[in-house]
């Protein structure tokens, strides 16, 4: 069973499973409430469910980061679905089959990198959420398509760049590189345009951008 | 509501928080990972606060409680002192060996 590859699955149903025996064992025994009691009671209702809650939030944050996360959301369908197929040559497929990105790859592309960067991360899914429940929930494939697009892509460079640091002499020594270094760094070209490295998701296109290729 | 009521509302209420909280390990898509982290940890704490009500509650009553006997005992020590035959007052009577 794949839930039991995780040490931290198998810390939280331990906690849980230990919490749920003390608890039930109280409700089906209403023993007298002396010290003993309230020991086991503090142990299902506090020691324990703060256990398996660490545990659950630690496991609950990891399973944000994954591509299968991301595409459960019914507008995230296609990308997903790009990113799986192993013959697409988008730069988001192309980045799922290095084990550097792997199944994470939409988490390591979008997130917000420094300090507070997981935590900004966190905070803009929970704005994907919100926009999800009150804009896109009726959102038809089709129509997404058309509508959802990045909110800064002057800042996606910022992202290609944390592994691409520009700085490598051997991507400098790409004429194209060379020629766009400040553009590129500044973000007024992006990595992934039609004219560079193509779309990073197919079916998508910034707006006013053309559609072909 | 009694004691007792209170502890069954935390023990039902933390099982339905075990419940929501590990129902993200076997489906970890957008709905469950976010009631998991939200509701079920609302729900957990509300329930520990109920118990922990429950303690300072039953604290507070035992604490009164061994107030009261307390001052009962020391009523009826108080009494019982006075119901002590009274010390004789000392006497300057004629010493021995003098």
């Amino acid at each position: 069973m794949s839930v039991l590859a995780s040490p931290l699955a198998v810390l939280e149903l331990a906690c849980a499973g230990l919490s749920a025996m003390i608890l039930v064992g109280y409700l089906a025994l209403h023993p007298p409430l002396v010290r003993a009691t309230k020991l086991w009671l503090l142990l299902g209702l506090g020691v324990f469910p703060i256990g398996a809650a660490f545990a659950g939030n630690v496991q609950g944050f990891e399973a944000t980061k994954k591509r299968s996360f991301c595409g459960s959301c019914h507008v995230m369908a296609l990308h997903q679905r790009d990113s799986d197929d192993p013959t697409s040559g988008s730069l988001a497929a192309r980045h799922a089959r290095n084990a550097m990105f792997g199944d994470v790859n939409c988490y390591v592309c979008h997130a917000d990198y420094g300090m507070f960067g997981t935590v900004v991360t966190k905070a803009g899914g929970m704005r994907h959420v919100w926009l999800y429940l009150t804009e896109y929930r009726n959102t038809s494939l089709a129509e997404a398509k058309k509508t959802i697009r990045l909110r800064a892509p002057e800042q996606m460079n910022g992202n290609c760049m944390e592994c691409h640091s520009t700085l490598d002499t051997v991507w400098l020594r790409v004429p194209d590189h060379k020629a766009a270094l400040d553009d590129v760094r500044v973000g007024r070209v992006s990595c992934a345009s039609e004219g560079c490295h193509g779309f990073a998701h197919p079916f998508f296109r910034p707006p006013g951008e053309s559609t072909s290729g | 509501m009694t004691k007792r009521r209170w502890l069954d509302v935390a023990c039902v209420g933390a099982l339905a928080a075990l419940a929501l909280m590990t129902w993200q390990i076997f489906d970890p898509s957008v709905w469950p990972v976010m009631v998991a982290m939200s509701l079920g940890q609302v729900l957990g704490t509300v329930s520990l606060a109920a118990f922990a009500y429950v303690v300072v509650v039953d604290f507070r009553g035992q604490l009164r409680a061994g107030r009261e006997s307390f001052g009962k005992k020391h009523d009826g020590d108080s009494q019982s002192a006075t119901d002590k035959p009274p010390i004789p007052p000392l006497t300057s009577g004629p010493q021995s060996g003098s």
